[in-house]
């Protein structure tokens, strides 16, 4: 991902970008040799780039290389990191021996990220920033590409509710750092894309079933190949999950003889149902993923009745996408996309009532947003730039909110809203010298509901010396108001006053080298500054740019591979997030991260052991709340895989959460606990057949 | 810069070539055999379909392949780069890479009374023996080829004479396919 996003420079990075072209340009100068092509020069200190090799050796060179000794031979196949940003990659290969259930897992063993769970739904905290009762609005999450965040409460998902089965992941890059400048809305703290795989990566048909404790399974079907005599190629999956959930959940704050004790008996079930196709053929692809996910809430959130088995919610997501992709050459690509959405959601709130007979009334949320959009983008080398332009447009044909008492029927929100928004961004990556580079991008955004946006971004990449990279990274991004925000009657009072964008500016220095002996280490510092941060106010119970956010902390990661298959992979992140304005500590906002993820074959190279865990410093719970902080834990898991224990069958077996350790996450305002606990081992086996 | 300054030439000495690993330099080899070769027509199943390599028995020669070839055309052909697995995977495939001693199976299905202009090569010993076209052999810590003229033919290939000038040529007329 090389798009960098540029936005209103701010005093001293213009000053610090102009003394470094300043620089850049006098070495040119002096060197007499300005580069027309991003080959590399002779003298060149890129980490080696087999695409640059490709169009640089003859084939008589080919046979002077020197062949690598073994010990060194399984380098890293990094692809040269020129993006402007850090960029971490989750592969298939590790979502198969970390046994990685959902994307929630994926993105929790990367630095700087984060998740927690109050049995509703999973929420992403991104270098210390996780308001309980978000719903990862501030990140933008796509599917090859495709956003998949909605328009109503601009919110991801990344639990059991997200819409691709893991198993269909042929990786997923996470790009950490304000990328509006390409992506506009929702790209706040980054962005993360799930790549699914190929018809040519599926090879036939295969079938999984996943089992495990709390009487929970899944059944995967799935297919994929050519069609014979046509140059289309499909892949079809389908999958189901149910799950009896947590059956017996204790709750001291409901223990009463009426309230079963402060016993949720068997109230924490959830069944998914996705669906995922593909077809490509040359440069066309057309795509289609659809999920529908229910879950039972126990924790009788929302003074929602104690124990009740009515109390659930339905997320529901399809999209078709169809794109179109052509190379023309080595220099120019070309890509149209255009795409329809339609995402719902309903939940159903058995809550008292004094206005009934029996004391108790059913109340009904129900939202659907349907959007249909287009989108184009050039990307263009010319002499040593990549210049990368183009502009997208969405119309939400349906933007529709409603609140309602069943019986007797009572509306408390009827909201039908159509919208329209688009944005156009320019991007040029240059490189200055064989070893230093310049990304710089803006993107400008127009809201019908609340006007404009300007993203830009900057980025400095340099390579000192081999295998050295330090980068300097400078961006702004926003987040739109979403329709919920703008059009929900919190309280009988007129909509709210009108509504800006959050903002988030973004500081960053990053420096990575490899060492010999395949050792990566990665050192990041980052800034980041938030305003106008949309809050609900307590007193007039309207949506405001009230609050600001300051960040700082650093990330330090170091990974080591081995030839023979052994990967290590650690982080350790530190981030101090204040309320800007009162000083105080963020709720829900660990100051330490650390992870460790030890993939390893053991005996022949068939069976493979994954072990991978993290350590959460304690978080500080809702403003009010009798219980002050969520303790910090360490929670581990290990999955044993066998591949082709006869043949196409692979076998692993997982247990999560090895040491059953107690742990608890930050409850948010809709719920009484202040604490949300979870769940204890847990034991997976999962049988994959391929034919 | 400072050796500008200091009045020496400005071109310094080609370095020498940096060690690569030996799955990355068989890739690029065999993203110059494509270059270098000539398929006939009924080779591809239609005018733009792409161009289709397959690799048995490594891994990451297909991400290297895959690395080289994005984003790139081969005689105005998309480049598609597979793993072979199964016996029936390598069917479609206008080149064929294969790794070790597994190769018979393969061979013996490409050759034979109706040949297929199929570009084969392998990194063993037997294999030029065998039936397949290009070898990949070790000299000196470095990675060269040899070609089996006869079988080219017999494929229906046509081999450029840069490719011909850098590989070690065999002919061997007692070269059997086997039975």
């Amino acid at each position: 991902m090389s798009r960098i996003i540029k936005n209103g420079l701010h005093p001293i990075t213009y000053r610090l970008a102009l003394r470094v072209l300043q620089t850049a340009l006098l070495a040119i100068t002096l060197s007499g040799n300005f580069p027309d092509s991003l080959i590399l020069a002779e003298s060149a200190t890129v980490p080696v780039s087999l695409t640059n090799l490709a169009e640089e050796l003859s084939l008589s060179q080919l046979g002077e290389i020197p062949i690598e000794t073994v010990s060194t031979a399984s380098r890293f196949t990094q692809k040269v990191n020129e993006a402007p940003a850090s960029v971490s990659i989750v592969t298939a290969d590790e979502i198969k021996k970390f046994g990685y259930r959902t994307l929630g897992d994926i993105l929790q063993s990367m630095p700087g990220l984060y998740t927690t769970y109050d049995r509703t739904y999973t929420y992403l905290g991104v270098l210390g920033f996780n308001r309980p009762g978000d719903f990862n609005s501030r990140v933008l999450v796509m599917v090859d590409g495709h956003r998949v965040n909605d328009s109503l409460f601009g919110a991801s998902y990344i639990g059991r509710e997200f819409i691709i089965d893991p198993d269909l992941i042929d990786r997923v890059e996470v790009v950490r750092g304000p990328t509006s400048s390409l992506y506009g809305n929702s790209a706040f703290f980054g962005v993360i894309n799930i790549i699914t795989k190929s018809p040519a990566d599926m090879k036939g048909v295969e079938v999984a079933a996943d089992l495990g404790t709390y009487d929970s399974y899944k059944y995967r079907f799935s297919g994929g190949g050519s069609v014979p005599g046509t140059d289309l190629a499909v892949l079809l999956s389908g999958s189901y999950y149910h799950s009896e959930g947590n059956p017996h959940l204790y709750y001291p704050e409901f223990d009463s003889i009426t309230n079963n004790d402060g016993v949720a008996d068997h109230r924490d079930g959830e069944e998914a149902f996705n669906l995922f196709g593909k077809v490509t053929d040359h440069d066309l692809t057309l795509s289609a993923a659809y999920v529908a996910r229910q879950k039972n809430i126990p924790t009788a959130s929302w003074d929602t009745l104690f124990n009740d088995p009515r109390y659930e919610t339905w997320d529901k997501h399809g999209y078709v996408d169809l794109k179109f992709l052509h190379q023309f050459d080595e220099k120019a690509e070309l890509m149209i996309r255009t795409y329809f959405d339609d995402i719902s959601y309903t939940a159903n709130y058995p809550t008292t009532s004094d206005a009934t007979p029996s004391g108790q009334l059913m109340n009904q949320d129900i939202t659907e947003d349907q959007t249909v959009g287009g989108e184009a983008q050039i990307i263009q080398r010319w002499k040593a730039n990549t210049f990368t332009a183009g502009g997208e447009i969405r119309g939400h044909l349906k933007q529709d909110i409603k609140n309602f008492d069943t019986d007797p029927l009572y509306y408390y929100a009827d909201v039908n809203k159509t919208s329209t928004d688009g944005g156009l961004y320019l991007q040029d990556e240059l490189a200055l010298s064989t070893n230093l580079s310049i990304s710089a991008g803006v993107r400008y955004d127009y809201y019908e509901s609340f006007g404009s946006a300007m993203s830009p971004r900057l980025g400095l990449i340099y390579h000192p010396w081999e295998e050295g990279t330090i980068k300097l990274l400078y961006g702004r991004a926003f987040r739109a108001p979403n329709a919920y925000e703008l059009f929900y009657p919190v309280t009988n009072a007129l909509t709210s006053a009108p509504l800006s964008p959050e903002h988030i500016d973004t500081y960053e220095v990053v420096f990575e080298q490899y060492f010999p002996g395949n050792f990566r280490v990665s050192l990041d510092g980052f800034h980041y500054h938030i305003n106008d941060l949309i809050t609900l106010n307590p007193d007039t119970l309207m949506f405001e740019n009230a609050d600001t956010v300051s960040t700082r902390g650093g990330i330090v990661e170091v990974e080591w591979r081995h030839s023979s298959g052994i990967r290590v992979q650690s982080s350790y992140t530190l981030e101090q997030a204040k309320n800007a304005a009162t000083g105080e500590r963020l709720s829900n906002s660990p100051e330490h991260l650390a992870k460790l993820a030890i993939m390893t074959p053991l005996a022949t190279k068939r069976l493979w052991a994954g072990l991978e865990g993290q350590y959460i410093s304690r978080s500080l719970t809702l403003a009010g709340r009798e219980t002050r902080y969520a303790d910090s834990f360490c929670v581990a898991n290990l999955t044993l895989l066998t591949e082709n224990v006869m043949k196409g069958m692979d076998v692993s077996l997982s247990l999560f959460n090895v040491f059953d350790t107690r742990y608890a996450y930050v409850g948010g305002s809709g719920t009484i606990q202040d604490l949300i606990e979870q769940d204890g081992r847990s034991l997976h086996l999962k049988l994959t057949y391929r034919f | 810069m400072i050796l500008l300054a200091l009045g020496l030439r400005a071109l310094p000495a080609p370095p020498p070539p940096k060690p690569l690993a030996e799955h990355q330099i068989k890739a690029l080899y065999l993203f110059n055999f494509a270059k270098y070769v000539e398929w006939p027509k009924f080779a591809f199943p239609a005018t733009n379909a792409p161009f289709i390599i397959g690799i048995k028995g490594n891994p990451d020669i297909v991400r290297d392949l895959s690395e080289i070839t994005r984003g790139k055309l081969l005689k105005n052909r998309l480049i598609h780069i597979v793993s072979i697995e199964t016996m029936q995977d390598h069917k479609g495939c206008q080149m064929i890479f294969i790794e070790g001693t597994d190769f018979p199976g393969i061979i013996h299905s490409l050759t034979g009374p109706s040949p297929k202009p199929v570009l084969t090569v392998g990194a063993c010993d037997t294999f030029l023996n065998g039936g397949g076209i290009i070898n990949f052999l070790k000299k000196d810590n470095t990675l060269r080829m040899e070609i089996n003229l006869k079988n080219t033919h017999l494929a229906g290939l046509a081999v450029s004479s840069k490719l011909l000038a850098v590989a070690t040529v065999k002919n061997n007329e007692s070269n059997q396919p086997p039975p």
